[in-house]
């Protein structure tokens, strides 16, 4: 059998703690050493020697860098290009080859394999002076990176993709006045890969992110092409509130709960709280219709236990107290009760909580 | 590793160097086998976070008379602006189309555009660009005409120079072209 490698702390513990069961009769001689004997102590560098190897490894990447940097407009397209592609196959190879030995070093590895994948794509382009935005650069680089993402299961290089497909769908949609079709259909396999990893939280909260963005640009896009949209603004904030609506209802892994639900009550405030205003619906009734159908839902989350929902009504409070109060009432009176609605509601909180009331509900 | 993890990481990492390759493909080709030709332009120096200095070009030949125009691209230019700003046949004539100017060497060896049309010529140099055809009602019997050429990268803070260089004149930009595709190689003051 292999035996298990572990540090030489952590021997020793092992051998004092399986010394005294012997003594206390709970094991057998024989038992603690054959206990013992399936452990080995895993042979560490000195953290000196390790502090000097890895010192000097930056010293020399950095030297390499600057003489790239400081030669590069000296070099020709040829000697650029075998250099970028080089360098990719050569780290990403690395990181390959010491992924067991190595964990976390082949993982450092990567995420510089991602950093000079984006890196080449950009300096290709200045080569060959290519036109147009960068919004293309930054969804090549998501593609390319997202296969890495999957292979590794990391959270880290699938929130960075996430990241790079917002922007590309922001600049995208801005400039050209088109949906990014590109990022809804990787919607699907992220939410795949979100799946073979058991559900990341951030990784979930990302992807909800990006599918919100998704939202309010085809409903900026619809609002653009059909009506005059200064007059219909109301849809791109309703359409967030929704989708806030849906993230607070749909049925998430429990270990999700906490999370989904926190992102989904920010969602519901931020979209409700820019519904709440006169201008925004451009209609008297529907915008009263809306603020009391609101706070009323805030009442309904409150009584279900909701404390993340009394912040927001008493944010709610506020803003129809300094809207109504601002112009009539002296302003160190409108502080006052300001602070009072504030203290009455840390009061509320700590009195639901004390009681039970989960933050997201 | 398993033969089928192994085959999984390979097509991975082959995933960056595909696009990176894909990329390439049409700039290298027209850079070893494309014809070199010289327009003139007008550098404006502004900056890039991600690519780095560079300067814009505002190029003579982005700008076309009527008259060069074939019959057809007249016909789907716009004669007034639309009533509404509702989705209608009107607004499909202000939407962008490709379009292949054909390119010819004046006496001084500069090319200018002879004709462009709507279909792509089977012989000849020629450059693929958008027409915008909101312009023809901007300026008098002209329209503007986008192509892929449109900046250069220089070494860095040498932009501003360029410009200030090509501010009494106009500069002229040395492209490589092949079939209606140009990778920009100099741009230099006239």
């Amino acid at each position: 059998m292999e035996k298990r490698k572990i540090g030489k702390e952590q021997y020793q513990w092992q051998s004092k703690e399986i010394e005294h069961f012997i003594e206390t009769g709970i094991l057998k001689k024989e038992q603690g050493k054959e206990i013992l004997g399936s452990y080995e102590i895993e042979q560490k560098q000195s953290l000196f020697l390790r502090f000097v190897l890895s010192f000097g490894a930056i010293l020399l990447g950095l030297g390499v860098l600057s003489f790239i940097a400081s030669n590069w407009a000296e070099m020709s397209n040829v000697w650029k290009y075998v250099l970028l592609l080089s360098s990719l196959a050569i780290t990403f190879g690395v990181a390959w080859r010491i992924e067991i030995e190595h964990p976390k070093t082949s993982r450092a590895l990567h995420y510089l394999g991602i950093l000079i994948y984006g890196a080449s794509i950009f300096l290709i382009g200045q080569m060959f002076h290519f036109s147009g935005e960068n919004y293309q650069a930054f969804l090549i680089w998501a593609l390319g990176s997202l296969g890495v993402g999957y292979l590794l299961k990391d959270k880290w290089i699938l929130l960075f993709v996430i990241g790079l497909l917002i922007s590309y769908s922001i600049d995208f949609s801005v400039m050209t006045s088109t949906f990014p079709m590109p990022t809804l259909l990787l919607i699907l396999p992220l939410v795949y890969i979100n799946y073979e990893m058991k559900w990341s939280r951030l990784v979930t909260i990302a992807t909800n992110l990006l599918a919100l963005t998704l939202t309010y640009i085809s409903v900026a896009l619809l609002l653009e092409k059909t009506t005059h949209h200064s007059e219909s603004f109301y849809w791109l904030f309703l359409a967030g509130f929704i989708f806030g609506l849906v993230l607070l209802l749909a049925p998430v892994p429990k270990h999700l709960e906490l999370w989904i639900r926190l992102q989904a009550n920010v969602i519901l405030a931020v979209n409700g709280f820019v519904l709440t205003f006169e201008d925004v619906w451009g209609n008297e009734m529907a915008f009263i219709a809306f603020s009391l159908g609101y706070m009323l839902f805030v009442f309904i989350l409150i009584k279900r236990g909701s404390l993340i929902n009394i912040l927001i009504l008493s944010g709610l409070v506020l803003r129809f107290y300094v809207d109504i109060s601002f112009d009539f009432m002296p302003k160190s009176l409108i502080f006052i009760v300001a602070g009072l609605v504030l203290l009455i509601t840390g009061y509320f909180f700590e009195k639901k909580r004390r009681k039970g009331g989960g933050l997201h509900e | 590793m398993n033969k089928p993890k192994q085959i999984k990481r390979w097509i991975v990492y082959s995933i960056p160097f595909l696009f990176l390759a894909g990329m390439s493909v049409k700039p290298i080709a027209t850079v070893v086998s494309g014809e070199i030709i010289t327009l003139h332009t007008q550098p404006i120096d502004p900056r890039d976070l991600f690519r780095g200095d560079h300067v814009l070009l505002d190029l003579e030949i982005e700008t076309v008379p009527y008259q060069k125009l074939s019959k057809a691209i007249q016909e789907r230019l716009p004669d007034s602006e639309p009533e509404s700003s509702k989705i209608s046949d009107e607004e499909q004539s202000w939407e962008k189309f490709e379009v292949y100017s054909i390119l010819k060497e004046k006496e001084n060896g500069i090319y200018e555009v002879e004709a462009v049309k709507l279909t792509k010529p089977e012989t000849g140099i020629f450059l693929k660009g958008e027409l915008e055809p909101w312009t023809a009602l901007e300026k008098e019997k002209v329209v503007t005409i986008q192509y892929d050429i449109d900046r250069y990268f220089v070494p860095e803070n040498t932009g501003k120079e360029l410009e200030k260089q090509s501010n009494a004149g106009k500069a002229l930009v040395k492209a490589k072209v092949k079939d209606g595709y140009a990778v920009v190689q100099e741009v230099v003051p006239e």
